[in-house]
């Protein structure tokens, strides 16, 4: 089997660490609103950054589950 | 031992325990060196400035045993000749039930410090003779319940006495094995020596065995004695010949019209062994050391946003609200009652605390009272699962 080799441009990573970026921070902002919604105490905006972190995986997730099938879809468009 | 230091304020009896300057040695004897007695020896063996001068067993394998472990004391197969012959300053008696009240009455009667292994006795007479010997004698009476010195129960106490599950409404109790409870036998000739647990004339069974443990932890909890108690026992299981019930199940009043429910069994042992204080504030699971709280500190913020997003996707929408809902249990997993884990049971301080009560010359009719209500409770549920009759308090029977 023949393995190519592949370039990540810097373009590219930006695009994702803005992405991550993106998602960490609807992440704190899910965690701000729980603590107004729930009267939660203030120091839950350090204490739950774990959380915080594994809901902003969660997203990044998704969001590129997104993207493969926006790829997938746009292929097959295009050899139609 | 050094976690018991943290109590010792609020546990009189606990006092002075760890002093070591100017120690005077005590000497004491023990009678009924059999599996609980040496471990009662293994025990005693740590404590500073004791030494055990005699012992006394008549049961050869156990004489000799004894023998090897207190190399230089004297052995003697007739407690009466020892408590006779030997200066000391108190005895442990670690023997059969029925033996108790014969052995510790001509001990204290000759002077001596008494531990006498629980429960008391087989009979109120005998349990309230002890006590009357005690008290004529003036000298120091304990009865084996090590719970009282165990740090992981004196916490569950002092959390109880301090309102944290509110008042106790509740208590259950349960111990359960998966046994027969039998010891091998070197000789079938040896059955009732050595299973003297089976049979009556020597047991109330799992009563004075096991449950006395636990019923001088829920008068202890209640501050109280129970003043009735209906209940119903059996062989469901080990037909084999003995007399004692293999399953009992209790139902104990108290003044206060707190309950107390009992159950033992020996052929499940899934739920183990447990003593639950239960108020309209939380729970305290005392043997295992963990409390709940009826209202549980609420999740995060951000769980709780997560749940609520959750069920509002994923939930089907009510028509109608729901005209009954099941009680399912807590899921609170509660919290350790101690910094870490404890092993010991209390036996190791209960016998450091007999040691340094004797060399002080420290009497606590509280530790009698706690002996004697414990195993007069153990005897009215036995009465009461024999004569299928609710027991009540004996009249009279008081420290």
């Amino acid at each position: 089997m023949k393995l190519n080799d592949t370039t990540i441009t810097a373009l590219q990573k930006r695009r994702e660490l803005i992405i991550i970026g993106a998602c960490f921070l609807a992440a704190y902002l899910l965690n701000v609103i729980g603590i107004i919604q729930h009267k939660s105490p203030a120091k839950e905006l350090v204490t739950q950054l774990h959380v915080v972190l594994l809901v902003s995986l969660a997203f990044y997730g998704t969001v590129i589950l997104l993207r493969i099938l926006y790829h997938v879809i746009s292929r097959l468009w295009i050899r139609k | 031992m050094a976690a018991a230091g943290l109590f010792v304020s609020g546990m009189p009896w606990l006092k002075d325990l760890y002093a070591q300057d100017g120690l005077k040695t005590v000497k004491l004897g023990i009678i009924g060196p059999g599996s609980r007695g040496m471990l009662l020896l293994e025990h005693l063996k740590s404590v500073p400035e004791l030494e055990i001068s005699c012992f006394c067993d008549d049961y050869e394998p156990h004489f000799e045993r004894a023998g090897q472990f207190l190399p230089g004391a004297k052995g003697y197969r007739d407690y009466r000749e020892m408590l006779e012959k030997e200066q000391m300053d108190g005895v442990v008696i670690a023997v059969p039930l029925h033996k108790h009240k014969e052995i510790t009455v001509a001990a204290l009667d000759a002077g001596l410090h008494t531990f006498c292994e629980k429960a008391m006795a087989k009979t109120y007479e005998d349990c309230n003779e002890m006590v009357k010997a005690r008290e004529r004698n003036n000298k120091i009476l304990y009865i084996g319940h090590q719970r009282i010195f165990n740090t992981r129960v004196l916490q569950a106490m002092k959390e109880i006495e301090e309102g944290t599950i509110g008042e106790v409404t509740q208590m259950r109790a349960y111990w359960h094995r998966n046994n027969d409870w039998r010891r091998p036998l070197p000789s079938p000739e040896l059955e009732r020596k050595i299973n003297w647990r089976m049979y009556h004339e020597y047991s109330l069974g799992l009563m004075t065995e096991l449950a006395s443990h636990h019923l001088q932890v829920t008068n202890w909890v209640l501050k109280d004695k129970p003043d009735y108690v209906m209940g119903s026992g059996g062989i469901n299981y080990w037909k084999d010949g003995r007399e004692v019930f293999d399953n009992v199940n209790l139902v104990y009043h108290y003044p206060s019209g707190t309950h107390v429910i009992y159950d033992s069994m020996i052929s499940n042992k899934k739920y183990g062994m447990e003593i639950q204080a239960m108020g309209p504030k939380g729970t305290i699971e005392i043997e295992t050391g963990y409390q709940f709280s009826e209202q549980p500190p609420p999740a995060a913020g951000i769980i709780q946003l997560i749940n609520n997003l959750e069920h509002k996707v994923f939930d089907a929408i009510p028509i109608g609200g729901a005209s009954w809902v099941p009680e399912d249990p807590s899921e609170d997993k509660g919290t350790y009652l101690l910094d870490k884990l404890l092993k010991t049971d209390g036996t190791d301080v209960e016998m450091a605390s007999f040691v340094s009560d004797v060399r002080n010359n420290r009497i606590d009719p509280w530790l009698t009272q706690q002996g004697f209500y414990a195993s007069i409770a153990t005897i009215m549920g036995f009465e009461a699962m024999m004569n299928h009759r609710i027991e009540t308090w004996p009249q009279g029977l008081a420290i």
